[in-house]
Formats: structure tokens, C-alpha cells, sequence
């Protein structure tokens, strides 16, 4: 998933080490991912400590273009970055979708076409569908680690 | 922020205004409708009346799904998710129940 290419990992000098952390890793042209952590603009308030300490901007690169927008994704970095150490090894290992298809279909699309046709099926068979969706989303959908944040819309898994 | 009682605990609403337009440069937080739309009283009704899954709340209110967290002891805010982030087991509840039907349940909160 994450490009071979140049790695850049930086730490500005600062009063604190953690408040100044700045990485990049990956290549912009392949995948990359860039994190930023900042003061949490309301001093910790609405967060437990070590979320508040991790409000941080998000960047992910792919073949140039930055899926988090041109100014990023501002949020709480702790439950995304906990939502990759947890899903680990489905994001590198597992390949296969819930529903199996012999079209060309991108796991994007075929997410959508297996919601746009639940109203075609039993409550039984629509019931099993979205409760496989969900499941596996808990692992390849970035916004499982959200958690309120506005990050893209994306599937991380596997590809061949 | 209101207060209300559920079984032996107290929890209490309090938005998070990160979750208030307007945004500031760079995305943030999923944004709650406008008080005209979701009143402070109607978002202490929908934690009242929410479903706990984990550490979250959910509910919904005019055809958007909510999830609610706890900020502090006993104070929670809740924001807007997409359909498909609320916990299936939540869904199917609601289905079963008659309070919501597949249809309803589109739309994302950004």
C-alpha cells in the first residue's frame, strides 16, 4: 500500500517535542501519508487528554493528489492512527470483499451497487448483506477511525 | 448543557463546537444542524433515547443518523455519521422495531 519510495520523517525543534511533530512518510506519487500535530484549539475540553494531545492535521497522498484535500483533515489523529495499528493486517492481507463478483467493479463501486440493491432483496438475504458490509468497513473504510472527524471516503485493502 | 437521569447514572449533554459551522480552513468535524434544526433540547432527547454501543451513543433525528461520546465524567456531544457507521446491530434493532425502514436510512453528514 504504501509506496517504496523517498521517506521523510522530520521533528522541528521546539518547547515540546510531541507538540512539534511532523512525519511524512511514503511517496506522494504512489501512497503517502503526512501527520501534523497542533494545539487543540479548545485546550482539551472535548476530549479525553490523549486525544486532545493528538489534534493534528492528516495528508494522504495518492499519485499526486491529496485525498484529505488542499488543506488537509484537522482532527483528533489518535483513534485514526489507532484504527490503522488495529487493522494492520486486514489492510495488508485481506483481499477479498464481502460479496464476490466476476465484474470489473472497484471495491468503491461495489460497495455502493450492494446498497443501491438491498431493496431488491428479503429482509433475511439484506440483513446479511449490510451486516457483512459493515464488518469488513470496520476494518477497510478510513472513517471507522473517524470518530467525528471529516476524513475521505476511502477502502484501504489488499489488491491481488 | 442539560441534565438528565438514565437508570443510577446522570449524563449530561454538551455540544462540542467543533461540530458547529462554520468550519475553519482545512475539514474538521462532521457538522450538527443549525439550533432551528436540532434544538439543545431535542439533542438531550435523542442521547436520552439513544442506543449504546461500546463507549457511543447512537440515534437519529430527521433522517440523519448521530453518534454521541463522552467528553468527561458524564458529559457527552454528539455529531453527525454516515448510515453505514452506525453499529448493524443498531440498524437491525430499528428495522425490527418499525422506527425506521431501509430507505430511510441514506445520506452522509458531510
Amino acid at each position: 500500500m504504501a509506496g517504496s519510495g523517498q521517506d521523510k520523517t522530520e521533528r522541528h525543534e521546539g518547547e515540546s517535542e510531541l507538540r512539534s511533530f511532523y512525519v511524512e512518510k511514503g511517496n506522494r506519487g504512489l501512497f503517502a501519508i503526512q501527520a501534523e500535530l497542533i494545539d487543540d484549539p479548545d485546550g482539551g475540553r472535548y476530549a479525553s487528554p490523549e486525544e486532545s494531545l493528538s489534534w493534528g492535521r492528516l495528508d494522504l497522498w495518492v499519485q499526486e493528489r491529496n485525498l484529505c484535500g488542499p488543506n488537509g483533515a484537522t482532527w483528533y489523529l489518535l483513534p485514526v492512527l489507532e484504527w490503522f495499528a488495529r487493522n494492520w493486517d486486514a489492510l495488508f492481507h485481506e483481499s477479498k470483499l464481502p460479496l464476490e463478483s466476476r465484474d470489473e467493479l472497484s471495491p468503491w463501486e461495489r460497495r455502493e451497487e450492494a446498497t443501491r440493491t438491498l431493496p431488491y432483496l428479503s429482509d433475511d438475504a439484506a440483513d446479511r448483506r449490510e451486516a457483512l458490509w459493515y464488518e469488513w468497513s470496520l476494518r477497510h473504510a478510513l472513517r471507522s477511525g473517524a470518530e467525528g472527524g471529516v476524513f475521505p471516503d476511502i477502502l484501504l485493502l489488499r489488491e491481488g | 448543557m442539560l441534565l438528565f437521569k438514565q437508570g443510577v447514572a446522570s449524563i449530561k449533554y454538551e455540544p462540542n463546537p467543533k461540530h458547529k459551522a462554520p468550519w475553519q480552513p482545512g475539514r474538521k468535524g462532521t457538522l450538527c444542524p443549525p439550533a432551528s434544526e436540532l434544538s439543545l433540547l431535542e439533542a438531550t432527547r435523542l442521547l436520552r433515547d439513544s442506543e449504546l454501543v461500546g463507549n457511543k451513543r447512537y440515534n437519529f433525528y430527521n433522517g440523519k443518523a448521530y453518534c454521541a461520546r463522552p467528553h468527561g465524567e458524564d458529559l457527552w456531544h454528539g455529531y453527525p455519521v454516515d448510515w453505514s457507521e452506525v453499529p448493524h446491530c443498531v440498524r437491525k434493532k430499528w428495522l425490527e422495531a418499525g422506527r425506521i425502514k431501509r430507505s430511510d436510512m441514506r445520506g452522509s453528514p458531510s
